[in-house]
């Protein structure tokens, strides 16, 4: 694709939106579509949030530890954003990276696959259409946190933008390896389900990254959750916009780095998918 | 005598067939056991961060009792082995028709409970393993001591999981009759959210807090914390226990009259099978 001519890149674009619209025409006819995932946010951001409000205790008891540690009083500020910018990003890996699990499931994968289109569209278009709707929820989910518990915010939204732009660009290079992984061997999804998991727990969602141990921040900074957090609470908290540039210039490197790493990935596990004839499985 | 007896054993043989049924269908594969060994240990890696960075002070002075690490896995525990005793017949049932292999169970002569008993043991075995793995973690790595597991909160699970298991046959005939039906599982997060099961529900405020003392998650999971980490109940113990099995009682009458009354809907309309 990278040698492409102008009307190839047109006509791989316009794939793109059409896989796009059919993803998000797709995931708009399913039963789950209005509550799956408003129901899943409100499940995994709320208990989050109560929990550090307890923790804080009444009139911030508990909240001298924290501040030491974070540098910051705006605990549910804080919370919020880890919390919120978690679920949404691995939202994003989760559905990119099983799409075609799902595709072969209906067994419609061979077909898909023998289209002319390259990889890469054929890979992230149908995520993208899937995921809009959850994206617009775990944004509102932000928003209605705000407007209920009134945390203070710094109007740095650029920069927050750019951070979450990057950020997503990132998570996406991670999830084109885990959809070749998933490609490949079929329950593959637990693994990518422990690796979410995992980068949760390194990226601080409810917690400073400071009371990991040592090696455990050392593997958090090659996350790309670990930094897309860093500089939207760098962007919203702490007002820092050097930090801000900092994550989001280190997240296009790995967008780079982990999107070369998966798309090589995704050539050799799909090469290995077809010998084993793992395409046609339903 | 006899025709008791062989009555039950037949039960067992149907429980057992679709034990093995779901077993086949969905814990056989090796990565699935990796993920619940991986997710006991990862799961409370944030719940003991996150009380890291606070400290147990404020939730003390929240009124959550003097760690909040123990609060919170005992309260996610219970509501992972309450939940899948909830689910999974709902699940199995639309699953089967999805496949277009509910007819087929149909036409058995076996009672559907006993059916709906098999599919959810397996899943039920599921989520106590990774429960259990959870609880000795926990406790090894907070000394031993915290998650001693005495009788009474063996037989809190016990009821509780009767009650859980009555409402998810409710669910189950919801599932036979309303193909999209999102009700339930609005309802169940819902329920789930305010349980208080990472918080103490003194800290909602009255406008929400009601709905908690109407929630049955809230007294199965309190009279876990009570009867295994000693924390104080919302009601004297003798009480709660009486208010358990009461709801148990209450789901599975309800329940088995709901599923009754959906099976007999889903037959009238010819819905058994046509979802394949």
């Amino acid at each position: 694709m990278l040698n492409a001519g102008a009307q190839e890149i047109r006509r791989e674009l316009w794939a793109l939106v059409r896989l796009t619209r059919k993803g998000s025409t797709i995931e708009r006819r399913q039963p789950y579509f209005a509550t799956a995932s408003v129901v899943l946010t409100v499940e995994w951001v709320l208990p989050v949030v109560l929990a550090t409000i307890a923790l804080a205790g009444p009139n911030g008891k508990g909240l001298e530890n924290f501040v030491n540690v974070a540098g910051t009083d705006s605990y549910l500020a804080f919370t919020v954003i880890g919390a919120t910018t978690f679920l949404w990003i691995g939202w994003v890996t989760t559905v990119l990276a099983s799409d075609l699990r799902q595709e072969r499931n209906l067994g419609t994968l061979p077909t898909i696959w023998a289209s002319a289109t390259s990889r890469l569209v054929l890979i992230s278009g149908g995520p993208i259409g899937r995921t809009l709707w959850p994206s617009v929820v775990a944004l509102g989910a932000f928003g209605i946190a705000w407007a209920l518990l009134r945390f203070p915010m710094e109007p740095n939204i650029g920069p927050g933008a750019a951070a979450m732009v990057c950020g997503l660009l990132a998570s996406v290079g991670i999830a084109f390896a885990w959809a070749a992984i998933i490609l490949r061997y079929r329950e593959g999804h637990f693994l990518e389900q422990l690796f979410l998991m995992g980068s949760g727990i390194l990226a601080g969602i409810a917690y400073p990254v400071e009371v990991l141990p040592a090696w455990g921040q050392w593997i958090g900074n090659v996350l790309p959750a670990t930094w897309m957090i860093r500089g939207l609470r760098a962007a919203f908290i702490f007002g820092g916009l050097d930090d801000v540039r900092n994550a989001c210039i280190v997240l296009l490197g790995m967008a780079l780095a982990y999107g070369a790493i998966g798309l090589g990935l995704v050539h050799v596990m799909d090469a290995a998918a077809r010998s084993k004839g793992e395409l046609e499985w339903v | 005598m006899a025709d008791i007896r062989s009555e039950a054993a037949s039960l067992l043989r149907i429980a057992v067939a679709f034990a093995r049924v779901e077993w086949l269908e969905t814990a056989r594969f090796k990565a699935m056991w990796f993920f619940q060994f991986g997710w006991a240990f990862l799961f409370f890696l944030p719940l003991a961060l996150t009380g890291i960075a606070y400290g147990n002070d404020g939730f003390e002075a929240s009124g959550g009792g003097q760690s909040f690490l123990a609060f919170a896995v005992i309260g996610y525990v219970t509501l992972g082995v309450a939940t899948s005793a909830l689910w999974h017949g709902w699940e199995s049932l639309v699953r089967s028709n999805q496949r277009g292999t509910l007819p087929h169970v149909w036409t058995a002569e076996a009672p559907r409970w006993a059916a709906l008993i098999g599919v959810t043991l397996v899943n039920l075995g599921i989520a106590g393993f990774r429960s259990v793995l959870v609880l000795v973690i926990a406790s090894v790595l907070m000394g031993g001591a915290a998650y001693i597991v005495t009788g009474p909160a063996v037989l809190a699970v016990l009821i509780a999981l009767v009650a859980f298991w009555g409402m998810g046959l409710a669910f189950a005939g919801l599932g036979l009759v309303a193909r999209g039906a999102r009700l339930p599982e609005v309802l169940v997060g819902l329920a789930i959210v305010l349980a208080g099961s990472s918080y103490p529900i003194g800290i909602l405020p009255w406008s929400v807090r009601w709905i908690t003392y109407v929630n049955p998650y809230t007294y199965v999971i309190d009279l876990l914390r009570a009867t295994t980490i000693g924390t104080q109940p919302l009601f004297a113990i003798e009480i709660e226990f009486l208010l358990v099995g009461a709801i148990a009682l209450a789901s599975v009458a309800g329940g088995g009259w709901a599923y009754a009354r959906c099976e007999r809907i889903a037959i009238r309309r010819g819905l058994v099978g046509l979802h394949a």
